[in-house]
């Protein structure tokens, strides 16, 4: 798993950092998804990618399980490992050693219950808490398209059309 | 044989000369055992657990779906279930219990409970009317089961084997208690008769096999806990005790909740009349309490990753 540490600071820049760390993650040589003028390029060599915000205080409960298994099930497995990342927040006290021993705990869980559930996947614990503000409960899905030059944010379950949405872009 | 027989001296031991130590003035807990870790997952979110005669340790995971059968030295021998719906499947594992080489298994949102021999093979799902809040294993073969009433008030059920209803009582005598306020776990002692904790209320009951009240007492000094309304429907969202159990001696161990000092980790020990002997806190917060037959008591720690085996000491 990898460890978030680029992305420092206060719930409003959240997205910033996480455009900032979508860049990073895209598996192609990134680009700037617009022209000067602020128009989207029509493609031209940059992959999408999905992030899923999960809640890890919340995601225990069944029917937040449920939702993010479906989701891996409809994602097919090699979009899933090249396209797809998933960030894995928690909320909790400022105490640095309980932080540092709940990302442990996180790291651990994940770990098994992607193991076990065949989740293709990798996941980062966001460990400075960047993305806190773009999570309030259950899971959330970003996708960056880089098309379109848009992050879009879908919940989970995903709305009606939205998975087909999703794995539209992802797979262009 | 031989564990048989160390098991038969060990209750022998802790019938004969316990009471005399087991006063319960103060108690605290000595770690004699823990099953996964920070860094292990042996255990990734468990939920349920009992043992056997044997020492064995059976625990519910419920992020990987699955029954796990650990030693007495806590090595996983062995692991079965995966998601699903059919036979030996689980979709939300929550409660398990065991009497004899019986293992009986409930999934969250299925009326009915699993049952399994101590080698983890599915044998049949007993039907059950409602779903279950909390479960035990009678050492006759039966059942005991709270479930859930939506809208009538929770029941405490005694099934037989064949799920066959024995008898049943209401857990709650309030008739204005509210969805889900009568939600409630419960124990038996070596008489049969029951200690119930009430999830959202600071009640603790003793009730006899026919569910006559005993006693009712409260710990907390709040009578009720908060509550949210969620899509129009007003639920609580506090818990006030989370489990209870009987120790070898007859002392009930009541786990308290949101609305204890030390959420989820304090323990309220009572003897049999319901006075407050001694409170304990649990080193790490846990959602259950479980006191085996040899008098060792087992709780949660690091979120679910960590099962934990305690020695009780009584001063």
């Amino acid at each position: 798993m990898i460890e978030l540490r680029a992305a420092r600071g206060a719930a409003r820049r959240s997205m910033r950092a996480a455009l900032l760390f979508a860049a990073a993650l895209a598996l192609a040589p990134v680009r700037s998804a617009c022209d000067a003028r602020g128009a989207p390029f029509p493609g031209g060599g940059e992959r999408s990618s999905c992030w899923i915000l999960v809640d890890m205080d919340t995601f225990f409960c069944g029917s937040c399980l449920e939702h993010l298994l479906a989701f891996s099930r409809a994602v097919p497995a090699r979009i899933q490992e090249e396209r797809v990342r998933g960030i894995l927040v928690f909320g909790g006290s400022g105490n640095p050693e309980e932080a540092k021993r709940r990302v442990q705990v996180i790291r651990t869980k994940w770990q098994g219950f992607s193991r076990a559930n065949d989740i293709r996947f990798t996941a980062a614990v966001d460990a400075d808490k960047a993305f806190a503000g773009l999570v309030k409960a259950g899971i959330g899905v970003l996708v960056f398209d880089a098309r379109a030059g848009e992050v879009r944010r879908y919940p989970l379950p995903v709305p009606r059309g939205g998975l087909e949405e999703i794995l539209r872009v992802l797979v262009d | 044989m031989n564990i048989r027989r160390s098991t038969a001296f060990a209750l022998f031991v802790l019938a004969v000369l316990g009471p005399a130590r087991a006063g319960a003035g103060k108690v605290s807990l000595e770690e004699v055992l823990a099953i996964g870790g920070l860094r292990d997952a042996a255990l990734l979110q468990w939920t349920g657990v009992t043992t056997d005669a044997a020492g064995n340790i059976y625990v519910l995971d419920a992020l990987d779906f699955s029954l796990k059968k650990f030693g007495p030295d806590g090595r996983l021998l062995k692991k079965a279930g995966r998601k699903g719906q059919g036979p030996g499947e689980f979709m939300a594992p929550r409660l398990l219990a065991g009497s004899g080489s019986r293992l009986y298994a409930t999934d969250q949102n299925v009326f009915g409970i699993y049952e399994y021999d101590s080698d983890l093979r599915f044998l049949r799902t007993i039907p059950c009317p409602a779903l279950v809040l909390a479960l035990r294993a009678l050492p006759d073969g039966k059942l005991a089961a709270a479930v859930v009433g939506m809208p009538s008030p929770a029941k405490l059920l005694v099934m037989d084997g064949q799920g066959r209803l024995l008898s049943e009582f209401p857990l709650s005598d309030s008739r204005d208690a509210g969805l889900l306020m009568d939600s409630a776990g419960f124990d038996l002692d070596a008489q049969g008769q029951f200690y119930i904790a009430y999830l959202f209320r600071d009640r603790v009951e003793k009730r006899t096999r026919d569910g006559r009240l005993v006693w009712g007492k409260s710990f907390l000094g709040r009578k009720t806990a908060a509550t949210t309304s969620v899509q129009n429907l007003l639920l609580p969202k506090e818990t006030c005790f989370k489990d209870v159990a009987v120790d070898a001696f007859g002392h009930v161990f009541v786990l308290g909740g949101k609305l204890s000092k030390n959420p989820s980790r304090d323990v309220y020990v009572l003897n049999a009349e319901g006075v407050l002997l001694t409170t304990f806190t649990l080193p790490e917060p846990s959602h259950c309490l479980y006191i085996d037959g040899r008098n060792f008591l087992y709780a949660r720690a690091d979120e679910g990753l960590t099962l934990k085996k305690y020695r009780i000491l009584y001063d």
